[in-house]
Formats: C-alpha cells, sequence, structure tokens
C-alpha cells in the first residue's frame, strides 16, 4: 500500500519571525496564492519546536516553523492524491513544499526530512526503509535535480517513519527555488 | 507494509464493547453519506462519539474583506445541521479524572500527528482535544484510542462528560482520601449506561478530596462529591445544580456524609429524575441546574431519595470498592531528598512554583506548564519517556490545562528538570498569573466571539517579560479567559477573568472583553466574579496592568485580591476602567479593529465595513448606554447589598435595552416597562430578530420571563439578584449584537442603490 499522507520538511540554517509571517499566511488564504484548499490559519508560536504558524487546508497543510535555531517549511498532504503511485505522491507534496519555500524570501534549503504520518502503511521499520527509500531517493533527486541521499530518520518505533538527507549540504539555493 | 486496516491490526486489542460502538459509528458515516440518516440524527451520534464541529464548518469565512464560501469537495453533504461534511472538526478525548500512562501518551502522540496538527490540547475539563480531524479519520482514530484503553465515547453531546478529579489525589496533603479508584468507578459506571442516554443536555461531575481547595470545582459541576472523613469511614458530601455557561449557578447540598457504596446508586438516581424531568426541547433551559432552580433543592433531594428507593440493585454499585485499598500508586523510586548538590540553571524559580511535595515524605508531584494547554507530539513523547524513567505511570491533566507528574523521588528533581528543559517542558509558574487558562474561542471554536488564545498568549508572555519584578500579590493571581459568555475558560472563578464581546462603532465592529473581577478559584470554586465592564480586546492588557498596580498599591496587610475588589466597590472599578472603555474612531485606532494574533478586520459573521455610515453615533448607541449604565447600578446596589434594588435595576436594563432597539423602529413607544415588552415580543423575539444564532431566544427569554414572573422582595437574595445582573448583561449583549445583524443587513439592501 502507499501511504495515505506524506509531509516534506525543508530546513534552512536561521530562524524566521513567524509573526510577519500571520498577515501572509491570511492573504495566501484570500488570494489563493498557493496550490490546495486554503481554511484557516493556526497559530502555535507559543510551542516551542512546535509546529509554528500553520496554514491549514482541506487536502495538505503548510506550515513554517522555527526547529531548534533553524526554519522548517513543512507541507503535509493528507487525502485527494492526484495518483495511487509512491513516486507521484511525494513528487507531487515535494512539488507544494517547493513552491511555498520559493514563495518565502530566505536562505538556500540545505536539508530535507520526508516523512510519512501513516504508521499502518508505512510503519518505523527498516523494511520499509529499504522499501521505499531508492524510489524516493530518485524522486527528489529529479526534482532537486541534485543527488540527494537519504538516511533512516529516528527508528524509535513510536515516531513516524522518516528520511533525512545529508546535513548542511546545499540542496537548493533561494535562486533556484 | 500492509494491507490491512486499523479495524483488522486492531480487534483483538479493543474491548469488544468498544469496538462494535466504533464500528456501528462508521456504519453510521456510511449511511449518511448515502442520505440515509437525519442530519440531527447523525449530529446527535456524531457529538456522543466526541466528533465535535469547528468554526468555519457551515462553509463561509470572512477573508478580511468579505465572507466567502469555503470549496469544500463536500457536494451538499452536511454532517450535522449548517455542517459541511469535509470541513474539518474537533475530536475530544476523555482522560478520566486526568489519568493517563506513558502508552496512552505515546498514542495521543501518534494519532495528533496522523489526523490532527501534532497538537495535544488540554482542556479546562481535563480532556484532551484535536483539531482540524477529518471526520472520515475518526473511527480509525477511535480504533487506535481504544487499543490503549482510551474513548471518545460521549465526550461530547447531551451525555456524562468526562468526569473531573484533583490531580493531586492520592497525594494530596490536605485531602480526606484518595477519590480516584471512586472517579474511576463513576466512569465506567455511566459510561452508555441506559439511564445517561435520555438528557436534554451535557451532565458534569467531578470529584475532590476536600472541600477547601480548588483542583475538583464541585461548586461549578451538574453533579460534585467532596469526600470527608466521618468516624474514620468514607464519605461524600453530594452537590448538584452547579454549572457556569452564561449564567452561573453555584451548585447545592443534595446530601451530607453519604457513605461510600451509595455514591453509584445515588448518582444513577440523579440522573433518572434529570433525565425523566429536565427540560428536552429548550437546550437553553435544559443543564440540570435549571431542573434545581425550578424544583427548589428540597423537591429534588426528595425525588432522586424516592427514586432511588425503588431502583434495582446493581452488583456494579460495590463490587469496585473491594478494590479500592489496592488501587494506589506504586512508586518507580524509592522516596529520597535533594542533598545539596550542584543545581542547575533555572532550577529554583521551577521548584519554587512548579513543584508539590506529596503527602509521602520524599516524593514530589512536578507540573508542567504548558502554554495555553498545548503540548506538540515530540514533546509528548519525549514526556512519555520521562515519565518512564522518574515515575512509571502516574500522569495526569489539570484543569488548568497542564500536565502533572506524580511520585517523583525529590533526589530525580535536578535530573528531571533538566530532561524536561531540553524539551522546552521546564517552564516555570505553574499555579501563578502567568498561567493562564483559555479556551480556544475564535482559534477554532465555532461559538468564540473573541481571541481568547491570542488574548491569553499576549498577556502571558507580557507577564514573563516582567515576572521578576512583578509583585507576589500579582503573581498569586488566577487570569482566565474565554471567547464568549459560555464560560469554558471558567473566567468566574477567576481572580481576573475576560469573556469575549463585541461592539460596534459606525458600522463596524470592535473585538471587546468584558472584565470579570472578584472570583473565587478556593473552595472548589468557591465564588463567581462579575462583569463590570466592556473593554476593546487591544487595551485588555493597559487593563490588567491598571488593576494589578492599583491593587498592589492600596491593598492591606494580608488582603486578597477578592476582598480589595469587594472593598473597592463596583462604581470606583467603573470610573477606573471608564477611560479605556471609549472606542475612537476606526481612522484614529485601526489597531482596536482587529483582535490579537488575527489581522484580518475584525467581524462576527459577515458584518463588514458600511462606507455609507457617516460619522455618527446612533440613536441605539445612546438608548443601549443608558441600559449598561443602568445595570452597572445593579452591581453596585448588590455590592451594598440592596437586592430586591439590585434586581428591580437589572431588570430596567434589559427594559432600557429593548426600547433602545425599538427606538429605532417606533420613536414614540414611551417608557411604560409593559408596553416596550410588549413591542420587544413581537418585534423582535417572535420574529426571532432578537435570536442568537446558537442561544437562539434565551437571552431575550430573560427580559420575557422576569416581566411576567417578577419576584416578591421576600424572594429577593443575593443569589436571585446576582443571576438577573448576568441576565441583564446577557440581554444588553444580545440586543448590541440584534442591532449589528439589523444594521449590517440594512447596509446589504442599500448596496445595490450605491
Amino acid at each position: 500500500m502507499t501511504p495515505e499522507r506524506i509531509q516534506i520538511k525543508l530546513f534552512r540554517h536561521s530562524e524566521t519571525d513567524l509573526k510577519e509571517l500571520i498577515p501572509t499566511f491570511h492573504e495566501w488564504i484570500r488570494d489563493e496564492t498557493v496550490d490546495g484548499l486554503l481554511i484557516d490559519v493556526a497559530d502555535y508560536r507559543h510551542v516551542p519546536n512546535g509546529p509554528g504558524l500553520l496554514l491549514m487546508g482541506h487536502d495538505g497543510d503548510y506550515s513554517v516553523a522555527n526547529d531548534n535555531g533553524r526554519t522548517a517549511i513543512v507541507y503535509k498532504h493528507k487525502r485527494d492524491w492526484p495518483s495511487a503511485e509512491l513516486a507521484d505522491r511525494v513528487n507531487f507534496a515535494l512539488d507544494r513544499a517547493l513552491n511555498v519555500a520559493s514563495k518565502l524570501e530566505s536562505d538556500p534549503i540545505n536539508q530535507i526530512e520526508i516523512s510519512f504520518p501513516d504508521r499502518l502503511n508505512t510503519p518505523n521499520t527498516a523494511e520499509t526503509f529499504e522499501a521505499l527509500a531508492p524510489t524516493i531517493s530518485t524522486v527528489a533527486s529529479q526534482a532537486l535535480n541534485t543527488p540527494i541521499q537519504f538516511t533512516h530518520g529516528s527508528t524509535d518505533p513510536r515516531h513516524m517513519f522518516a528520511l533525512l538527507s545529508q546535513p548542511n549540504q546545499e540542496i537548493v539555493p533561494q535562486a533556484k527555488i | 507494509m500492509s494491507d490491512l486496516t486499523w479495524k483488522d491490526r486492531l480487534q483483538n486489542q479493543i474491548d469488544p464493547d468498544s469496538l462494535q460502538e466504533i464500528d456501528l459509528f462508521e456504519n453510521q458515516i456510511t449511511l449518511k453519506k448515502q442520505g440515509k440518516l437525519d442530519d440531527k440524527v447523525f449530529g446527535e451520534t456524531r457529538l456522543r462519539r466526541g466528533a465535535y464541529g469547528q468554526r468555519y464548518d457551515n462553509g463561509q469565512r470572512h477573508n478580511g474583506a468579505e465572507s466567502v464560501t469555503i470549496p469544500f469537495p463536500s457536494d451538499g453533504l452536511t454532517k450535522g445541521t449548517e455542517t459541511v461534511w469535509d470541513a474539518p472538526g474537533m475530536q475530544r478525548i476523555k482522560i478520566p479524572y486526568g489519568g493517563m500512562n506513558p502508552e496512552q501518551l505515546d498514542l495521543l502522540a501518534q494519532v495528533a500527528e496522523e489526523y490532527s496538527d501534532d497538537i495535544l490540547h488540554i482542556t479546562t475539563r481535563q480532556d484532551i482535544q484535536l483539531h482540524f480531524v477529518h471526520l472520515e479519520d475518526t473511527p480509525d482514530l477511535m480504533r487506535r484510542l481504544g487499543s490503549v484503553g482510551i474513548t471518545t465515547r460521549e465526550a461530547c453531546g447531551n451525555s456524562v462528560r468526562n468526569i473531573t478529579g484533583c490531580p493531586l489525589a492520592g497525594v494530596c496533603r490536605t485531602e480526606a482520601f484518595d477519590v480516584t479508584p471512586y472517579a474511576d468507578a463513576m466512569t465506567w459506571f455511566l459510561l452508555g449506561h441506559d439511564d445517561v442516554q435520555d438528557f436534554g443536555r451535557k451532565f458534569k461531575i467531578a470529584f475532590s478530596g476536600c472541600a477547601h481547595e480548588a483542583c475538583g470545582l464541585v461548586t461549578i459541576h451538574d453533579l460534585g462529591f467532596i469526600a470527608r472523613l466521618e468516624n474514620e469511614q468514607r464519605v461524600f458530601d453530594i452537590f448538584v445544580g452547579g454549572g457556569l455557561g452564561t449564567v452561573p449557578h453555584q451548585a447545592q447540598l443534595l446530601a451530607q456524609s453519604v457513605p461510600e457504596d451509595e455514591i453509584l446508586p445515588v448518582t444513577q438516581a440523579v440522573c433518572r429524575v434529570f433525565a425523566r424531568l429536565g427540560e428536552k426541547k429548550n437546550r437553553n433551559r435544559a443543564r440540570l441546574k435549571f431542573l434545581v432552580a425550578k424544583l427548589g433543592i428540597d423537591e429534588f433531594k426528595k425525588l432522586v431519595q424516592e427514586e432511588r428507593t425503588i431502583l434495582p440493585h446493581d452488583d456494579r454499585w460495590t463490587d469496585y470498592l473491594k478494590d479500592v485499598p489496592e488501587q494506589v500508586d506504586q512508586p518507580l523510586r524509592a522516596p529520597t531528598f535533594l542533598n545539596g548538590a550542584p543545581l542547575p540553571e533555572g532550577f529554583s524559580d521551577w521548584y519554587t512554583t512548579n513543584v508539590y511535595h506529596q503527602r509521602q515524605a520524599g516524593y514530589t508531584t512536578v507540573t508542567i506548564n504548558l502554554p495555553l494547554g498545548d503540548i506538540s507530539s515530540p514533546q509528548a513523547y519525549a514526556l512519555a519517556d520521562i515519565a518512564r524513567k522518574y515515575v512509571g505511570e502516574s500522569i495526569r491533566t489539570t484543569v488548568e490545562q497542564n500536565l502533572v507528574l506524580r511520585w517523583v523521588s525529590e533526589k530525580d528533581l535536578p535530573d528531571l528538570y533538566r530532561e524536561l528543559d531540553a524539551v522546552h517542558l521546564a517552564a516555570p509558574g505553574a499555579g501563578t498569573v502567568t498561567d493562564i487558562t483559555s479556551c480556544p474561542g475564535t482559534d477554532t471554536c465555532k461559538l468564540g466571539i473573541a481571541a481568547s488564545r491570542g488574548l491569553s498568549g499576549e498577556l502571558r508572555d507580557r507577564l514573563i517579560a516582567q515576572n521578576g519584578s512583578l509583585h507576589p500579590a500579582v503573581s498569586d493571581l488566577k487570569i482566565k479567559v474565554s471567547g464568549c459568555f459560555n464560560s469554558c475558560g471558567q473566567h468566574h472563578i477567576s481572580d481576573i477573568g475576560f469573556f469575549g464581546n463585541s461592539r460596534r462603532r459606525n458600522n463596524r465592529a470592535v473585538p471587546h472583553f468584558q472584565v470579570v473581577l472578584g472570583g473565587k478559584w478556593e473552595d472548589n470554586g468557591g465564588s463567581y466574579g462579575l462583569a463590570v465592564g466592556a473593554v476593546p480586546s487591544k487595551r485588555i492588557p493597559d487593563v490588567f496592568n491598571a488593576i494589578t498596580d492599583r491593587y498592589v498599591n492600596e491593598k492591606e496587610a494580608e488582603e486578597t485580591f477578592q476582598n480589595w475588589i469587594g472593598r473597592l466597590g463596583k462604581k470606583e472599578i467603573r470610573t477606573m476602567l471608564k477611560p479605556y472603555m471609549d472606542v475612537p474612531v476606526y481612522e484614529e485606532s485601526p489597531e482596536l479593529y482587529s483582535d490579537w494574533g488575527d489581522p484580518r478586520e475584525y467581524t462576527i459573521g459577515d458584518i463588514g465595513i458600511g462606507e455609507c455610515a457617516g460619522e455618527v453615533v446612533s440613536l441605539f448607541a445612546i438608548e443601549v448606554a443608558r441600559a449598561e449604565g443602568e445595570a452597572f447600578d445593579a452591581l453596585i446596589e448588590l455590592d451594598e447589598a440592596n437586592y430586591v434594588t439590585a434586581e428591580a435595576k437589572a431588570y430596567n436594563a434589559m427594559v432600557l435595552a429593548a426600547r433602545a432597539l425599538i427606538r429605532n423602529e417606533f420613536i414614540d413607544i414611551g417608557d411604560d416597562p409593559a408596553r416596550i415588552v410588549t413591542e420587544f415580543k413581537t418585534r423582535f423575539y417572535d420574529t426571532k430578530l432578537f435570536f442568537d444564532k446558537y442561544a437562539k431566544g434565551k437571552f431575550g427569554r430573560y427580559l420575557l420571563q422576569r416581566h411576567d414572573s417578577p419576584p416578591a422582595a421576600e424572594q429577593v437574595t443575593e443569589a436571585v439578584a446576582h443571576r438577573l445582573i448576568e441576565e441583564a448583561n446577557l440581554f444588553i449583549e444580545a440586543a448590541h449584537a440584534c442591532d449589528a445583524r439589523i444594521a449590517q443587513a440594512r447596509q446589504n439592501t442599500l448596496k445595490p442603490i450605491l
């Protein structure tokens, strides 16, 4: 089975003033600036290293969070996929994440995490890593036009299955996105 | 990877009854999608599974410029009246008496990641809520919770809600005895019980280990139990008919010294009386408090006693009692004491406010102070690990929206602090002025009028910034914030409370908060504060500073805030608030026309900008100000124990507010109350123009009922006067809202002409 939920996290090396983004997110809803059916803004700035500022949607959620001194630009796709294929789905989610990153002027992206909030279909095991990592690496490398190697993120079985690229690799320069 | 479903995978890990109920719910979802279930029936079914509505679930949202339809792909399908199928909702999860173990916390963190927004929100009734959940995800979510012994059944709807209890039960230094086993037995006895399926409204139960602390908040509950030892026997004093809501009622004593083996049958008898005689048609009069008030406590007692005598025996009433002596937490580590070893930076502040010394020497209970009651999934995993390492099973939620770890061996505190601090869970200030309680308000609640969380976050940030310089008398105050009059933030029982409302200035809406002063948190929520004036939301921090600065300067030696407020008097308080209450026009202070954390121009529903309005004060604004003045005079009379006058003024305030509305249509209405009430009924009540979207005609009936049945002077107690003043304030708020709706309708009519 293919994961029903995929989350892309793009890291940048410095933090973002999330308060300044609140009006931006409201404008994005009003102007339909990013893809997907957008519903509302949820503010979790008070939770340290939490989800930050969320742009809640019907099919997917966007967020920008500060994570241990870095900025994480996140897209989580939840439902209404255009394809049932894993590669298509990862590519689709990655595309939306990169699109929103391109709208937020900031530093280059220097690490990517692709995770699967779907423990039914993608339990956090070595078998899942072996089964999924090659496909996802290929998709990500093509999408980003640079070789991306992933390692298995946290192996704690409680945590969702996640793949993490090498740290501090300048994956997508700002100019490129 | 697997082709299994959660239903397949977990079928042997869930209690068969729970499994069947969840399967049934999933079937009902399917039937509803096929159009085979009525909206109202499905709505209540959904609520009884804890799947609640959320803001914008009618498919409309104001984007700052106009109200627009959110194009959900639901194709007309609804999951309740005016509730769009695909709109995200809130899932409430019952945590009986707040107790959970690390395995359950881990699972909660997982479902928050998968179905929600990575956040577990602790409520003021010790539940956990997930937001932005799609209805079709809820059956699997429920199965997964069921696999670790957590239920969402009857978490919402007209049913017995989560049963709350002291988070310190069993370790408290002042309790009579541990109420945990009784709260636990009550939870499972009533869950799905035949006698609790036909209520007109929700039913809330609380347990407290003593009368004088706040933890259980018994007096604000429909049914409450306070533990006592009498001749070394365990007994409970049982209270009924309490509740906050729009007009708060203090619970009254139903029975004293009830033996432990009687609490389940007495509860069952109360439930039967409530199911049989409680209001069913008008949900605004359907809580138990209204039945108790209507019958009188003596008649209610008599009915309960009669019901008790005819109840068929049930072994479950007493079966659990044999296990009560064994139901004692087993500490993971031996008791120890701090031994003078170096302490980490920040430890002392945290130790002062977040550590409670249990009655068991060498053990402490540690409070995890959660900002706005929120904890992220990664934090929850870390906390579950920390709990496993230091305390084993014992985690509880609190009504102050925090978590506690019990049975921490004292010598472990520095290491525990370091580990909590590493995941940002070691914020000091638990139980102090910075530990603000707040309902979700306009962030996610469909009933929210103002941004309670936005305000709470702002106050919290400001207070933390000056924490080192805060006067101790201010540090000890309680702040509680509700987004509307429904009191989910429990503003009535705080020193300084706020509840959201709105005002209109030249056809623009301005978010406000009513300031509620002088409530009492101790004594299980011992007394309720009163609203003293509505202030624009953005000015609340200044108002807070003005009140607390004056308190610090004027308080006598050991004078509590509540006593100082009583001594100061409402008139003086109003004078203090007055400079903050006036609203300048938009062009002078546009910042007042949006709420905390939300840059959109504030609106209720679709109320927007009226370009055709001139800079004039409306007739309504002038007239309703008289009503507000009269309501305030009533408060002063109440302060001075002139209850009959206070009650009469509260009534007159409603008449004046009704007159203010009528004068817009019928300038010569005159001053005769009978005529005003008749005209109000004809023009605004019978036409439903006065009706609130959710409360319907409730506020209008406050005037009609008081007018039709004025109390005799000897019947006007402090409580009667207090209640009518509360009702008058709500009536005035409703008049403001009604005027705004009418104004907006007029604008909409004019638009094509313009």
